[in-house]
């Protein structure tokens, strides 16, 4: 069981903007700008390879690909080109940014995103109050989660997918909120997932916190792989790389 | 196939009842707002045209009724259908969740608000005397072919939307001229010329309001073979539907 990227491009078509693009003007053949498209490489030929079990951080600065990369192995986005091989890995309900549904209260939030994991209401159910001790929001859980404040969202949503996690945790922008306790509550239970066997995967610009969990690092810059091997070593060429 | 599975009906039960919710009808009282909007459209109709166009139509309150909430669930279902996409936008460009369960759920939420109101219509028609006939247990099939209609509709529409900014205008000029050419307020004319009535019959809605008013009005059951052949030509347009919709779904994902 392993996550295979080889020779991996994404390729997006920007075009102008939606509001310039509309149906009358397809069927009545006005669209002529389409110079104005830019194609941007978020991924050029990137090849991977994750083991079960194993721990990768990925870093780079804005714009380099992480988050392009990520929803790749979330099976969000089909590459362009090369292949991308998931074999008896489930990444249905795979997140990888923190997303909370508004609208609705933290309790319902843990239902929807539980059914999205593919969990039944009782397996849910087993799993909630350790959710909710987790984000340490027991006092909260009938609000809507438009209340709350960021921190606060970012625990819940993070505390769900922990929770819930099958064979790979994906998790983009980790910032964590600062504080502490929390921050050092989260390092405890990735590191429980990785003796599990599971495999964890982080894009971040908090190069601390890959250096505390992560065994490999990949380095993108642009779209291309600058580097890939141990964290220190990677960490390394990355401050080197800004440093220019 | 997977929409069998039983998390995937678990998947779409929960997020039908979350767009149920959003629509504000998690409360009783956001219900009776929705049911204000087909008896406006009742009484007025009724009170425009019962002396003219519903003129020899017995029983024109129910007759009306029917076509309205029959013409609200396609409208109501494809316009939520069509903004279910860009609607959960942040969520489908950050999970890994079925698309066409979102474009499903949506469908599904204004799907049960129909069937709420198909009771409050059962209601009218005890309370008008006209009561019920054992042919009733045909009005589910009826029920079903619209929705997979509605399904079918909203599957293109919701990619349509992403691509082009005026879909969701277009669609609605088209409903309103769907509105007119449907026989909501008035009945087929019985001498028409023959592309007109070509015109009437390959609309399925007309059809579906003929099946609809034949089992509960006139209490006698459509030609088996009329509502076969609306069945399968709904299955044909839903596969259709299926297969733009998966053609299209890897490219919408990149331009959410």
């Amino acid at each position: 069981m392993m996550i295979k990227l080889s020779q991996v491009s994404k390729k997006f078509v920007i075009p102008p903007s939606r509001s310039s693009f509309t149906l009358f003007r397809a069927l009545s053949g006005v669209i002529n700008n389409f110079a104005a498209h830019k194609t941007i490489l978020a991924l050029d030929k990137v090849n991977l390879c994750i083991n079960k079990g194993e721990s990768l951080g990925i870093i780079g600065p804005n714009g380099s690909g992480k988050s392009t990369l990520l929803r790749i192995i979330a099976g969000i986005y089909k590459p362009t080109s090369g292949i991308f091989q998931s074999e008896g890995l489930d990444v249905s309900g795979l997140q990888t940014k923190i997303v909370n549904f508004w609208e609705i209260s933290i309790k319902e939030n843990i239902f929807l995103f539980g059914a999205i994991m593919g969990l039944s209401k009782k397996e849910i159910y087993e799993k909630y109050n350790k959710i909710i001790e987790l984000a340490e929001l027991s006092e909260f859980t009938n609000a809507e989660v438009r209340v709350l404040s960021e921190g606060m969202r970012e625990r819940l949503a993070f505390a769900i997918s922990i929770e819930t996690v099958k064979d790979i945790l994906l998790l983009d922008e980790l910032v964590l909120a600062g504080d502490g306790k929390f921050r050092e509550k989260c390092c405890k239970m990735i590191l429980q997932l990785k003796k599990e066997q599971k495999t964890v995967i982080l894009a971040s610009h908090d190069l601390g916190i890959i250096n505390e969990l992560c065994d490999n690092t990949l380095l993108l810059d642009k779209g291309k792989v600058i580097a890939f091997g141990k964290t220190k070593e990677v960490i390394n060429s990355y401050l080197k790389l800004l440093g220019t | 196939m997977k929409i069998f599975d039983r998390k995937y009906i678990n998947l779409v039960r929960e997020l039908t009842l979350f767009n149920f919710k959003l629509r504000d009808q998690g409360t009783f009282l956001g219900f009776i707002w929705t049911l204000l909007h087909p008896f406006l459209m009742l009484t007025i109709l009724f009170m425009l045209f019962s002396k003219r166009l519903g003129r020899g139509i017995e029983h024109y309150e129910i007759y009306l009724l029917i076509g309205i909430i029959q013409w609200n669930f396609l409208s109501a279902g494809t316009n939520e259908g069509l903004k279910s996409i860009i609607n959960s936008r942040s969520v489908l460009r950050n999970v890994n969740i079925s698309r066409i369960a979102v474009v499903l759920s949506s469908v599904l939420a204004v799907f049960i608000s129909f069937l709420l109101e198909l009771f409050v219509l059962g209601g009218f028609i005890v309370f008008s005397g006209l009561g019920f006939s054992p042919v009733i247990v045909l009005l589910p099939f009826v029920v079903l072919i619209q929705l997979l209609l509605v399904i079918s509709i909203s599957l293109v529409l919701s990619c349509l939307n992403v691509y082009f900014k005026d879909a969701g205008h277009i669609w609605n000029i088209l409903l309103k001229i769907g509105f007119f050419t449907t026989p909501i307020f008035y009945s087929i004319p019985m001498f028409i010329s023959k592309p007109k009535m070509v015109a009437y019959f390959l609309n399925p809605m007309t059809q579906l309001m003929i099946f609809a008013r034949q089992i509960i009005l006139f209490k006698n059951p459509p030609a088996l073979i009329n509502m076969l052949f609306v069945f399968v030509a709904v299955l044909i347009i839903l596969a259709l539907c299926y297969l733009i919709f998966k053609k299209l779904e890897d490219g919408i994902m990149e331009r959410l």
